[in-house]
Parts: C-alpha cells; sequence; structure tokens
C-alpha cells in the first residue's frame, strides 16, 4: 500500500516544479500583502483579493497535478504489475482514491495554515481591521474538488482518462449552464463589484446570510462529499477490473 | 545497547521534541503580545489559532524525528486506512463516543447547577443552532491535520513504546501525565481554563493530566482495535471541536450559563464522570484484549 503511494507520488514529478511555485507564492504572498497591509480601505480589498486568489489558484493547481498523475497512470504494464502484488487490485484502486484525496487535502491544509498565520499578522498589525478568513471559501473549493473527483474516478477506472474527463466535463458543463440560467433570470445584484461579490461569498460562507437551510447544507455537505467518495472507491473497486480488460483489448 | 533502554531513550527523545516547540513557542508568543497568549487581547485568537495549528503538531514532528534520530523506521506507524472486518464500528464509534459523554456531561452538570435538565434546548433558533453544532463537527474534516498531529505522536510512538516497559494502568497513567503536561505551556497562558482561577496554574495543570489520563484509554483502545491513529484523532477532533463549552453554549438557557460561568472549574470537573464510566469499559476491553495475546 505504501508502496502504491509512493510510486504515485513519483508519478507526480512533471508538475513538482508547477507544485513547488505554486506554494511559493500561496504562502509568501499572502503574507506580504498582510505585512504591507495599513487601514486604508483600498489596501484592504487588495490584500482580500491577493489571498482569496493565491489561495484559490492553489487548489486548483494540486487539481490539475492530481489530474496529470491519473493521466500517467493508465499504462497497460504497471497496472498488470500492480494487481499481482499482495494489495492485489482493490489495493491499487484505494491508493488511487487516497492520493486522490491527500493532493488536494494537503493544498487545503496549506490554505488554511497559511490563511490562519495571515490573520494573526494582520490582527497584530493592525488592531483596528477584523482580519478576513479565506477558510470556509478554500474548504467550499476541496469539497467541489471531492465532488468532481467521486463523479470522475469510477468511469476513469472502468473506461478510462478519456472518457472519465469526458463524463466530468459534462458535469461540470450543467453546472455552468444552471449557473448561467441563474445569471439570466436570478437575483445578481451581488455581482454588482468583484469586492461585493467576495464579500458575498464570504457572508454565506460564514454563516451571515442564507439562515437554517445554507446552515444545513453547509454542515452537511462535508458528511455527503465524504460518503459520496467512499461510495464511489466502493463502486470502482467493482469495475476496475473490467477496466483493465479493456485496457488490454 | 539492550532494547529496554533503548526505548527509554527513544521516549526520552520523542518527549523533549514534542514539547520543547510548545514551551519556547507559547512563551515568544505571549512576550510578543506583551500578555498571555488566550488573554481577551483583540489579536490574541488568530495568533493563538495559528499557534494552535502548528503547536499541535509538534508530537507528529518529534515522532518522525525520534525514528530518523534512532534509526527505528517506520514500522508499527499505525497509519492503516481499513474499515472491513467490521472496523468502521470503530470510526463510528469514534464519533459517538464524544458526543455521549458530553451530552451526559452536560445533563449531569444542569441537573447539579439548576436541579433540572430542561434548561437545555430552551434558547430560540435552536434548528439553527443544531446545525451549527452539526457544522463545528463536520469541519474536522477539513481541520484534520491538527488532531492527527497530536494523536501520530502520542498513540501511534508514546503509548506503544510505554507498554514495552510498563503494566497497563502505568502506560495509561504515564502517557496521560505526559500529554497532559505537554499542554501546561498552553494552561499556565490561560488556554485550557483561563487565568483567574483558585490555585492557578497548577490546579488548571492537574485537571489537564487528570482529563488526558481518562481519554487515554478511549483513545488508545479505538487505535489497537483498527491498527490506526485515524480514528483517534477523529474521537480528538470531536472532544476539541464540538466541546462541553460549545455545546453548552448553543443550547443552555442564560441563566444555566451564567451559573455554569460562576462555578467554573468546579462543575467542569463534573463533566469527567461520564468520561471516566467510558475510559474504564475501554481499559477493561484492553485488558481483555491484551490477556488473550498473551494467552
Amino acid at each position: 500500500m505504501y508502496g502504491f503511494l509512493y510510486r504515485n507520488w513519483r508519478l507526480l514529478r512533471p508538475m513538482r516544479v508547477a507544485l513547488c511555485f505554486s506554494l511559493f507564492y500561496t504562502i509568501l504572498a499572502p503574507i506580504f500583502a498582510a505585512l504591507n497591509l495599513s487601514t486604508n480601505n483600498s489596501e484592504l480589498s487588495e490584500y482580500q483579493i491577493v489571498c482569496f486568489a493565491c489561495y484559490a489558484m492553489n487548489m486548483i493547481m494540486g487539481y490539475f497535478a492530481q489530474s496529470e498523475f491519473n493521466k500517467a497512470d493508465e499504462k497497460r504494464l504497471p497496472i498488470a504489475f500492480a494487481i499481482s502484488t499482495p494489495a492485489g487490485a482493490n489495493g491499487y484502486v484505494k491508493s488511487r482514491y487516497l492520493s486522490n484525496l491527500l493532493l488536494p487535502f494537503a493544498m487545503l491544509t496549506i490554505s488554511n495554515v497559511t490563511d490562519t498565520i495571515v490573520c494573526a499578522i494582520v490582527d497584530f498589525n493592525t488592531n483596528e481591521i477584523v482580519p478576513t478568513s479565506f477558510m470556509s471559501l478554500t474548504s467550499a473549493l476541496f469539497l467541489v474538488i471531492m465532488f468532481f473527483n467521486a463523479i470522475e474516478l469510477p468511469f476513469m477506472m472502468r473506461f478510462g482518462v478519456k472518457k472519465g474527463g469526458s463524463v466530468k466535463a459534462a458535469v461540470f458543463l450543467s453546472i455552468l449552464a444552471a449557473v448561467g440560467i441563474y445569471l439570466l433570470f436570478g437575483d445578481i445584484s451581488m455581482f454588482g463589484s468583484f469586492d461585493d461579490f467576495l464579500q458575498f461569498l464570504l457572508d454565506v460562507m460564514n454563516g451571515q446570510r442564507g439562515g437554517t437551510t445554507l446552515a444545513a447544507i453547509m454542515a452537511l455537505a462535508p458528511l455527503i462529499t465524504l460518503a459520496l467518495y467512499y461510495l464511489s472507491y466502493l463502486l470502482s473497486c467493482k469495475l476496475f477490473l473490467k477496466g483493465v480488460e479493456q485496457l488490454e483489448q | 545497547m539492550n532494547n529496554k533502554k533503548m526505548t527509554i531513550i527513544r521516549i526520552v527523545i520523542f518527549y523533549i521534541l514534542a514539547i520543547l516547540p510548545m514551551i519556547i513557542g507559547t512563551t515568544l508568543l505571549s512576550n510578543m503580545l506583551g500578555e498571555p497568549l488566550y488573554s481577551d487581547k483583540a489579536e490574541a485568537p488568530f495568533v493563538a489559532t495559528a499557534w494552535g495549528i502548528i503547536g499541535m503538531c509538534s508530537p507528529t514532528i518529534a515522532n518522525i524525528l525520534t525514528r530518523i534520530i534512532t534509526r527505528e523506521g517506520m514500522k508499527e506507524s499505525y497509519l492503516k486506512l481499513d474499515m472491513k472486518k467490521g472496523k468502521w464500528k470503530y470510526y463510528l464509534l469514534s464519533v459517538v463516543i464524544p458526543l455521549l459523554y458530553m451530552m451526559i456531561a452536560a445533563v449531569l452538570v444542569l441537573l447539579v447547577l439548576c436541579g433540572d435538565a430542561e434548561q437545555l434546548f430552551t434558547r430560540e433558533e435552536v434548528p439553527l443552532k443544531i446545525w451549527a453544532y452539526i457544522g463545528q463537527l463536520s469541519a474536522i474534516f477539513y481541520f484534520f491535520l491538527p488532531f492527527f498531529g497530536e494523536e501520530f505522536g502520542w498513540r501511534a510512538y508514546l503509548t506503544p513504546k510505554l507498554e514495552k516497559l510498563l503494566p497497563m494502568p502505568a502506560v495509561h497513567l504515564v502517557s496521560g501525565i505526559l500529554w497532559g503536561l505537554w499542554h501546561a505551556p498552553l494552561t499556565v497562558y490561560g488556554h485550557n481554563f483561563g487565568l483567574d482561577y483558585k490555585g492557578y496554574p497548577y490546579l488548571g495543570i492537574l485537571m489537564m493530566c487528570l482529563m488526558c489520563t481518562i481519554l487515554s484509554p478511549i483513545l488508545t483502545f479505538l487505535t489497537k482495535r483498527t491498527g490506526s491513529v485515524i480514528p483517534a484523532a477523529i474521537m480528538h477532533g470531536v472532544n476539541n471541536q464540538a466541546s462541553f463549552g460549545i455545546f453548552l453554549s448553543l443550547f443552555a438557557s442564560d441563566e444555566a450559563l451564567e451559573l455554569f460561568s460562576e462555578t467554573g472549574n468546579e462543575t467542569f470537573l463534573l463533566t469527567f464522570i461520564p468520561m471516566a464510566l467510558i475510559a474504564v469499559v475501554c481499559f477493561v476491553l484492553l485488558w481483555r484484549d491484551e490477556r488473550k495475546q498473551n494467552a
């Protein structure tokens, strides 16, 4: 099992420079922005945008790295070898799921730890500003990534990376279409400016808007996502061997 | 060097590596702030949270460093993730056990303070607060690292090492005391019980040692039965994230809350009773497991 995980880590090799670069700016840029922050209002929104952009990019980077690793892993010989090991096919599937969970989780943890340090710096430097924490937003992004992984991975195991990617794209496009319909017919007053939108998002995530229903969704979202991810793993265990047969043909 | 001596050396190195960052970090941060880290001063909460996340990882770092320094390797790392053969029950128990003792403790405290338990769930917006409480619980998913950080040190390294040297009751007593003393820098600076209580800070440190000693068999039981430190980390997370104080502040009446804050730590001791009962059950089960293994 550890061997599989180590192999997965090795497969990330081409992405390591990009990941290091991503980590570098995720940690340093918000800290510099926070260190240079005074009580000026315009600087405050710049600092928020820098933090938001860095954390979001870090999560997205993790997601891309993980997709690259999934592509790199689709080769007949190593899979055949993996199945022949004592851990077997299920062990191999488990390692794929763990790797796909651990990489975004590492990115989330780095973003959250940086965010806490940045908030501490803002709090320490300027007593007049209440620091904005982006943890809820990065956590929501993490859940979205986990949700897409849970949908994509069983298809990927059964039909290969291309078809798995197509299913993911279809789900993503459906969600985009739903957002598009909302933008056409729903209340879009909060999209006045990027600052307003960011504030709206933070209010929603921090429970200051939305009431009981939203609080229930926010509370249950991690549990549902985790359950979905586990179910997806069980399904993949069943489908994987059929996928390997197809790969051999 | 014989095995026993080596184990003692490993324990000493591990503990020094785990506690030193806590002492240095807490003292440095408190001096930078000019007053205790966990005071009411505006900048304290975020600094304290940041330090909480980083400081809680020191046992994990100590575990890894000790293994490297003493060339031990990663044997007995307790990092499995296996839900088969009924092991999922223990993952479920890791959430249920702390919730159970927290709720029994809340009823017990209200019975002692107000004479009835009807002071619970009397506040407005109960559904919203229930979701807030569940939200607090599910947040463990995102903030897993600090809880894992502690458990990977105490349960996956210290306890197995102590088991090689001591009989089981002594293992939990010693690991509980060492774990409680590790919290001492934070307790001195007001994290666990504040700064304004009778017998400060010694009573606070003693209470932490007592709580850690009670929790030790429960967490070890979950670790042993699953062969993994993850359920223990989940239980630690539930114990901290959805703690007794948070439960009471969300659901108890204002009157009960006021009484609780006036009586403070004396009533807090009551919360140990249900926890201790569960600990006894876990201890007996662990003892049975050990006897079966030795037979």
